[in-house]
């Protein structure tokens, strides 16, 4: 590694060493530790300084509340699944109805017949 | 073995199978990072909450579209770089709703000040560079990303966002007067 490069590198990744990206990290260590190289990772570091300035806002609660939004859009989901096919359930159900009813129906006339075939029989 | 030591994985493969718990714990692990990244891009910390609950949202749905050898910290910045791309179309971003997130620390008011001036000052400055050059910068700098992973985010080539990081800083150097 040449000087030149060991400059773009650190003028790249900044002047910690630990974001650097290069195979050659001894040489650009042994660069880091000459005057010309001190220099600049000196320059770099202002720049990282004032960088580091610029932090995101402490957002409190915020897995709790996309948690919570999670769970509601989840039932919001369940409701319009619903919605969307609620002519087709209502169908089913009355479906589903007509035949229970027809079976029941069924049991009892299985009861009424003999009673009505009798009634018959009295009368005619 | 506790929830805390389970591995994104694990997580992930629990969250396919509708584990609450398991993406409550991703949530805990990974969205004070998301929404770092949705703020810094967008300078509005209402959009940049409701772009990181998109982002969860969609992860809630696709768990299991992640393939585990891609990191998810880098498929989650995926998720959100694109969401973002495609809300910067429908929003108009104010930059200056910035300096209402700024909090104050302990200090002086007089203190107080000059810190809030010195941050707005950069913020102005990270958002006054181009596109490319932010996202690079915010991807590599900020969130710590290798520049290869950054560079497929951004689909570019890894030598194109070095080329990018690079400028960035020469010309942040410039707009906060700290060349020699």
């Amino acid at each position: 590694m040449d000087f030149n490069s060991f400059q773009k590198m650190v003028q790249t990744f900044g002047a910690c060493r630990a974001r650097w990206e290069t195979k050659e990290f001894e040489a650009a260590s042994a660069w880091a530790e000459t005057p010309r190289g001190a220099d600049i990772i000196r320059s770099e570091q202002k720049l990282d300084e004032r960088l580091n300035l610029f932090r995101p806002p402490v957002c409190a609660g915020l897995s709790d509340r996309l948690y919570a939004a999670l769970l509601n859009e989840k039932t919001q989901r369940q409701f319009l699944f619903i919605l969307r096919y609620s002519t087709w359930l209502s169908l089913l159900f009355m479906i589903g109805g007509f035949c229970l009813g027809w079976y029941q129906t069924r049991q009892v006339y299985i009861n009424t017949q003999s009673y009505f075939d009798t009634l018959f029989d009295i009368n005619y | 073995m506790t929830a805390d030591d389970q591995t994104d994985e694990q997580l992930m493969r629990a969250t396919a199978g509708s584990d609450a718990a398991a993406f409550q714990k991703l949530l805990d692990r990974y969205s004070q990072r998301v929404f770092g990244l949705a703020w810094r891009l967008c300078a509005d910390k209402t959009e940049a909450e409701d772009l990181t609950q998109e982002v969860f949202f969609k992860v809630w749905r696709n768990a299991g579209a992640w393939q585990p050898q891609a990191k998810l910290e880098t498929w989650l910045y995926r998720i959100l770089y694109n969401l973002f791309i495609d809300s910067r179309r429908r929003i108009k971003i104010q930059p200056d709703a910035l300096s209402e997130d700024i909090q104050s620390d302990d200090n002086t008011p007089e203190q107080n000040l000059i810190r809030k001036k010195n941050i707005q000052e950069v913020a102005a400055a990270v958002n006054s560079l181009p596109d490319r050059q932010k996202e690079a910068l915010i991807l590599c700098y900020y969130q710590g990303l290798k520049a290869k992973e950054a560079a497929e985010i951004l689909s570019v080539s890894q030598g194109a966002l070095e080329s990018l990081l690079f400028r960035a800083r020469q010309t942040l150097k410039e707009k906060l007067k700290l060349k020699e």
